[in-house]
């Protein structure tokens, strides 16, 4: 009997992110390197054409941003990667992305900051940039990776909800989940659910870029595919022609928003570990989540009701589900490897509700289980 | 293959087309919903701004006064609209409503 024996083997983060991009269907990778999401551009630049896809190396982030939004454009999923700096470099042409609801991939896997910083060491420090980097009133997504296995998972889910949503999506990873390297296990190609962008029907006398379905979501028409019509980060009507006019410029800005916050249920990922009679929560994503899964566990051993919400959509905030979470646990701790910006938003959220403290590590060093652990025991 | 003097393809002046993948791309895909650029006569004086921004679509006729010579090549930027001294110059868009 034949035993087809899936692919399983150590892999590295930034790869799994790269395989997860194939697997999405990406077809066209623009960027610059930078450490430590060099690796992602490396691997693609050798699979991309060979699965008849297009690698460039651009001369610098903006440039790189611009290109995955041309060749979304033209039809094809793209992908860009970068860190912090380069992060910020993006941010105009993410903004661009977002008003031309051009759907793409943007990886930043974070590095310590700000500027130049230290390239090898990790941090959580964009958070709130993934969120508000770019002027305006837009909506943001952005998924974080806590494993290597996830890093693969995960970057098609970016894919999807950017296809699903014609909005880029951030793949707000870490240098630790991108170098770090761990068992991980190719899913099977039926086992990978892949979305496309909705389409116009071909041969309509009249189409309207920018007229949404009733999900508030327009159907694309990829360019040289039947239909000419403009593009502009002007605030533009259904046309996709700019106008000023108050009553369009409003109904745009907040088919926007409403496109993402209606859709929630589509969006929102999290994991909860133990949470069902936790009196003490720890709310964290990425790296520093599974220094939190051990001190959770470890704390039950000892006794300790404590539970682990772990955040595996970042933005938009899962202000439902930590508002009654709230509700239930005397305190949340809020780890994160930067100075404090989950916290805020879970302050916002849960108010008065109960206590909300945090654990801000800025030494490019891991949050360990040890030090959570202690935050736990002191809030007996 | 250049194409050097003018020449006419579904009612599409290809006088400045110089390349053949822009000839493709012309050809083959069309304006995606109806629009129309109106010029009012009375009200422009002939600066040639809009014809400068768009000299795909626009010209400056015998007359001094700006001429659309090519309206299946317009994008709908309403470059020309916004750029027009004195409001000579608008486009008409179709809407569904």
């Amino acid at each position: 009997m034949n035993n087809v024996v899936p692919l399983t083997r150590l892999m590295q983060g930034n790869e799994a992110i790269a395989e997860g991009a194939l697997a999405a269907g990406a077809r066209f990778f623009a960027g610059y390197p930078i450490t430590p999401s060099t690796e992602i551009a490396e691997i693609l630049a050798e699979k991309l054409p060979a699965v008849g896809g297009k690698f460039i190396q651009m001369e610098d982030e903006i440039a790189s941003m611009a290109a995955i939004i041309g060749a979304s454009l033209a039809g094809l999923k793209s992908i860009t990667a970068t860190s912090g700096p380069g992060f910020s470099l993006k941010q105009e042409n993410l903004g661009f992305a977002a008003i031309t609801e051009v759907p793409c991939v943007v990886v930043n896997v974070q590095r310590y900051g700000p500027s130049t910083g230290i390239p090898t060491a990790s941090a959580q420090g964009d958070i709130m940039q993934a969120r508000w980097g770019t002027h305006g009133d837009h909506p943001a997504i952005a998924l974080s990776p806590a494993s290597v296995q996830e890093a693969f998972s995960l970057t098609v889910q970016a894919f999807n909800l950017a296809e699903r949503f014609r909005t880029p999506v951030i793949l707000l990873a870490d240098e630790v989940i991108g170098h770090m390297r761990e068992r991980f296990v190719m899913p099977d190609a039926s086992d990978i659910n892949v979305i496309d962008r909705k389409k116009p029907p071909a041969g309509l006398t009249r189409y309207y870029p920018y007229k949404p379905d009733e999900d508030g979501v327009p159907p694309m028409a990829n360019f040289c595919e039947g239909y000419r019509y403009h593009v502009t980060g002007l605030v533009h009507d259904e046309s996709g022609g700019p106008t000023t006019k108050a009553d369009q410029a409003e109904r745009l800005i907040k088919r926007l928003n409403d496109k993402i916050m209606d859709h929630l249920d589509e969006i929102t990922m999290t994991e909860s570990l133990m949470t069902e009679d936790a009196e003490i929560i720890i709310v964290a994503c990425g790296a520093v989540s599974r220094s939190a899964r051990r001190a959770v566990k470890q704390a039950r051993k000892e006794g300790i009701k404590a539970g682990l919400f772990r955040l595996i959509s970042v933005w938009p905030f899962p202000d439902k589900e930590i508002k009654a979470l709230s509700r239930q646990a005397r305190s949340i701790i809020v780890p994160e490897m930067n100075l404090g910006q989950l916290i805020g938003e879970v302050e916002r959220v849960v108010r008065s509700e109960t206590k909300v403290s945090g654990i801000n590590r800025v030494t490019g060093e891991m949050i360990t289980p040890d030090e959570i652990l202690n935050a736990i025991k002191s809030e007996i | 293959m250049r194409h050097d003097k003018a020449v006419s393809y579904a009612g599409i002046n290809l006088n400045v087309i110089q390349n053949n993948v822009v000839k493709t791309m012309v050809e083959t895909v069309s304006a995606a919903y109806p629009k129309k650029i109106v010029i009012n006569k009375k009200w422009c004086k002939g600066c040639g701004i809009c014809a400068g921004l768009c000299p795909k679509v626009l010209a400056m006729s015998n007359g001094g006064k700006a001429i659309v010579v090519n309206q299946p090549l317009c994008t709908g930027c309403r470059r020309c609209e916004s750029h027009c001294p004195d409001f000579a110059i608008s486009l008409k868009v179709e809407t569904d409503e």
